[in-house]
């Protein structure tokens, strides 16, 4: 299978007043068509900013300094604000964290997301009523001919959520980026998104990036897992090995703050990772989990190497590398200029 | 909603009622007796205090209120002491020039203040959105009458392009004289209108520009002028009434003045020749119909927020 | 005030070039109307001979009808528009600090007689009614200052109660409550002191509008009067003039706007500085 997105290096920065706050610092990562990719890591990892980075979302003060997006064989930091947004919403579409505030208070829901139809396929009014009564059906909206004529604030956080999967959806896209589209929801609520989300790519075939700082939810949809700390990916790997055999300690923490009902273990021990995230405007030069790290050495002050342990399992960590006493060279490198 | 509205005029009521008492006070506390203007020098005490108790007032401050608000109810507002015409005529005469002086310079200020502030919030900190912050806070700052006297200056007095004097050439009746009598004392009130608009509306786009739904229509291909045109301005343009209704003061205010510069013959410079004259009918008159209208316009701007607003429309 | 606030005052001073400039401004004017005496003509000197003079190296901004010397003038009536503008602001400042902690603290019966007092004196358009006061009171430079004072405070007492309400709810405040200190007391040390950056803002904007109404009352002839003059009164006479001496019409005019420019400059610096999210918007 090829792959339907492909990062290089990609590094976005913030200039504010106190300087360049690096968010994102030399990522590289890749989705195929149809997979399931989670994203996790802790707020201010970078997450969400690498994710709204790939449909270049990003406004100012903010920038991608350096990489490569490149999308079914297109080059996406190359492409000028129009090409992108026949794209945005159409071949790539979004889901975010809060449906209350995700759409437009004063519009109805029908508008919003005709509006969205008729943008991007050719579609006359009546038709795209009916696609997005249909689409609405598909996220089970009950009585979705009613539905459409209301305002966001008749529907309550879930529903919400549902019609926002199907505004993105409703140009069945290739990508569907999802930003924490459950952290806002009810537990059982979210269960029921993420099903949604399960089904809906089963029928449609698209390729789903999950953002997450929950590995629950990880755990129950995706098939490879993208571990991101202080701007870098730390971890990277299938999701059955990653939460078998966790290879930096940062998942093996991540993991052990998670509690877990049925073990023994679980029930008593529930352990954060002490410490706070690097400071970003101006990041250590090492390892950037080197503070909190339980393992932490000398060589830590200098930056780690990916190290491939099996085949799509890379993490990066001194620990791994086995000519640890060999020259250290910044892995994330700086690449070519946008 | 039905409800909503009620509850809103309900609240009102007590408010006309102070108002009303307030300015019956003003009446009773002015300086003087009203009995001596009708008193000459052959008259003897006797004479005096029959004249007292014909006008009622040998009776209790609150019969005297009940009496005279009967006959405000029924629209007798006394009559003028200078002009002795019935003061509820004089302010319905006067009634259309400041309505279509207000009502023109509201309107345009709308115009220009809705696309220039939603231009500068969506440029903010660009060269035009500087410009025009600094053009709204000469707006703000400068005094009303002396901005009209500027401008009588130049273009009066200078150039003589315009009237600088009430609302007709005598003896000429066309609407295009009264428009270009107009043109003067309009520029001034929408200027200030625009600033103080500006000012609100700006930074309502800005706040409105960070919010959720805007990203999301980005993500999902839409333009900046699709995002402004179509999804913020409904946004925006609904606090804009709520704005209108706390301006009304200032714009009242605003009135008084410029229409007394420019002797436009409407409420706020017959208000002002009063005051001068201390006419204490027509003041009277004059506060009551302008804070009534204070009222109702304030009244108007919630009810209308809460028709337009879908938030309010189901669930209040 | 703590230190946090004051560098945050510091920062936006550094980011606002106006707030300075505003700053300058504001220190010339008084400083020069304090130091009105240097200026080597009589503001009250008629001199028959030079009436209505244009600007000149004699007078820099020529004479009155009186052949009064014009920049001495508008110099001593920089005063008294400052004066006015300074005193009404700190009285309604008081009042609108009053009203509106004892509404926002003791809430219940107290707050709503003190708001529906605020709702009916705002329904009825103030500047009018400074007006009527004017002409039925004993003119001078005192009443005036009463008047705006006593008919500008209710926004103030608005923006105080909203943060005193708020206040209210902190901790420390339902600590001190709770164990029994007098409301007199929890209001002097953790209210005002919490309130007093809103203050602070509001009282600047306060002095804005203060020099803005006393102007329009003097310019209508219902404010400062002869013998005393302010920049208002000046523009009065001067509207007499508007074709001889148009100069006459513009310096007073020019310092008010300055004057109420820098006010409002000012005001919405401390804003940005004490309301970091109102800097935002």
């Amino acid at each position: 299978m090829t792959d339907l997105l492909n990062v290089e290096n990609l590094r976005t920065v913030f200039e504010t007043g106190e300087g360049t706050v690096q968010a994102v610092r030399g990522v590289s990562f890749s989705v195929r068509a149809g997979e399931v990719v989670g994203l996790v890591g802790e707020s201010g990892s970078g997450k969400s900013v690498t994710a709204r980075s790939l449909i270049r979302l990003i406004q100012p003060p903010g920038r991608i300094a350096a990489g490569k997006i490149e999308f079914d064989g297109e080059d996406l930091l190359g492409k000028t604000e129009k090409e992108l947004r026949g794209i945005r919403g159409n071949r790539i579409s979004m889901i975010f964290q809060d449906p209350m505030t995700s759409l437009n208070p004063v519009v109805r829901v029908g508008r919003q997301m005709t509006e969205v139809i008729r943008r991007h396929r050719k579609l006359g009014k009546e038709e795209a009523r009916k696609t997005a009564i249909e689409l609405l059906r598909q996220v089970g909206i009950p009585s979705p001919e009613t539905r459409i004529d209301q305002y966001p604030h008749e529907f309550s956080g879930g529903m919400r959520q549902r019609v926002m999967i199907a505004m993105a959806l409703s140009c069945k896209p290739q990508l569907l980026i999802a930003d924490e589209p459950t952290t806002a929801l009810d537990v059982t609520v979210q269960a029921q998104i993420l099903h949604l989300i399960r089904e809906l790519k089963d029928s449609t075939r698209t390729a789903v990036l999950m953002i997450t700082h929950d590995l629950g939810v990880v755990a129950q949809i995706c098939s490879r897992v993208v571990v991101m700390y202080g701007g870098l990916i730390m971890e990277e790997g299938p999701v059955e090995r990653i939460f078998a055999a966790p290879r930096h300690p940062y998942t093996q923490g991540l993991l052990r703050s998670i509690p877990r009902p049925g073990t023994e273990e679980g029930k008593q021990r529930l352990t954060a990772i002490e410490g706070t995230p690097p400071n970003l405007a101006d990041p250590p030069p090492g390892c950037p989990f080197r503070e909190r790290c339980p393992h932490a050495m000398e060589v830590c002050a200098q930056m780690p190497h990916y190290t491939e342990t099996e085949l799509g399992h890379r993490a990066l960590c001194w620990l791994l590398d086995n000519s640890r006493q060999t020259e250290a060279s910044a892995v994330p490198e700086k690449g070519a200029r946008v | 909603m039905n409800n909503y509205i009620i509850r809103r005029i309900v609240q009102a009521i007590p408010l006309l009622f102070v108002i009303s008492i307030v300015s019956f006070s003003l009446i009773k506390l002015a300086p003087g007796d009203p009995v001596l203007s009708f008193v000459t020098p052959d008259m003897g005490a006797d004479d005096v205090a029959r004249i007292r108790q014909s006008m009622g007032l040998d009776q209790p401050a609150y019969v005297q209120y009940f009496a005279w608000f009967k006959n405000v109810l029924t629209g007798d507002l006394g009559y003028s002491l200078v002009s002795h015409r019935p003061v509820s005529t004089m302010i319905l005469e006067r009634i259309p020039a400041t309505f279509g002086l207000m009502g023109a310079s509201l309107l345009l200020s709308l115009l220009f203040a809705l696309p220039l502030s939603m231009l500068a919030g969506a440029k903010q900190n660009s060269i035009p959105d500087r410009i025009l912050s600094l053009l709204s806070y000469i707006g703000i700052s400068i005094p009303s009458f002396w901005f009209s006297m500027m401008l009588i200056y130049l273009f009066a007095v200078e150039f003589h392009w315009l009237p600088s004097m009430g609302m007709r050439t005598i003896g000429v009746d066309s609407i295009w004289d009264i428009l270009k009598h107009g043109i003067l004392p309009c520029t001034v009130l929408t200027f200030i209108n625009v600033s103080v608009y500006m000012r609100y509306i700006r930074s309502n786009t800005i706040s409105q520009l960070e919010e959720d739904y805007v990203q999301i229509q980005y993500a999902y291909g839409a333009s900046t002028g699709t995002v402004l045109l179509r999804h913020v301005f409904k946004n925006v343009i609904l606090p804009v009434v709520t704005i209108l209704g706390m301006s009304l003061p200032e714009l009242i205010a605003g009135a008084f003045i410029t229409e007394s510069v420019f002797s436009w013959p409407g409420m706020g410079s017959l208000g002002i020749t009063a005051v001068h004259g201390l006419d204490y009918p027509v003041i009277m008159g004059i506060t009551m119909i302008s804070s009534i209208l204070l009222v109702i316009g304030n009244l108007a701007a919630d009810i209308l927020y809460g028709a337009v607003d879908p938030r309010i429309k189901t669930t209040g | 005030m703590n230190t946090m606030r004051l560098r945050h005052l510091r920062s936006q001073f550094r980011q606002q070039k106006t707030g300075v400039a505003a700053l300058v401004i504001l220190t010339v004017f008084v400083l020069v109307s304090l130091f009105a005496f240097l200026v080597p003509h009589d503001p009250n000197l008629i001199v028959v001979m030079e009436r209505l003079q244009p600007p000149s190296a004699q007078h820099w901004f020529g004479t009155d009808d009186y052949g009064r010397d014009y920049l001495a003038r508008a110099l001593y009536g920089g005063r008294v528009s400052l004066a006015v503008g300074f005193l009404s602001m700190a009285i309604a400042v008081c009042v609108g600090t009053i009203v509106g902690t004892a509404s926002g603290y003791f809430g219940g019966w107290v707050d709503n007689v003190l708001m529906r007092i605020v709702d009916v004196l705002m329904s009825i358009p103030s500047f009018f009614l400074m007006l009527i006061l004017n002409a039925y009171l004993k003119p001078g430079i005192g009443t005036i200052i009463l008047i705006i004072g006593a008919l500008s405070w209710m926004n103030i007492a608005r923006i105080v109660r909203a943060e005193a309400m708020s206040i209210k709810q902190r901790e420390y405040v339902l600590y001190a409550r709770v164990s029994g200190q007098a409301p007199s007391r929890i209001i002097a040390k953790h209210i005002i002191p919490n309130v007093m950056p809103t203050i602070i803002v509001s009282a600047t904007i306060n002095i804005a509008s203060a020099i803005l109404m006393e102007s329009s009352l003097s310019f209508l002839g219902l404010g400062v009067k002869q013998p005393n003059s302010s920049w208002g009164s000046m523009l009065n006479d001067a509207q007499g003039f508007i074709v001889d001496a148009p100069y006459m019409a513009v310096f007073p005019g020019l310092f008010i706007l300055l004057t109420v420019l820098s006010f409002n400059f000012l005001g919405d610096v401390f804003r940005a500085a004490f309301e970091p999210k109102a800097n935002k918007r």
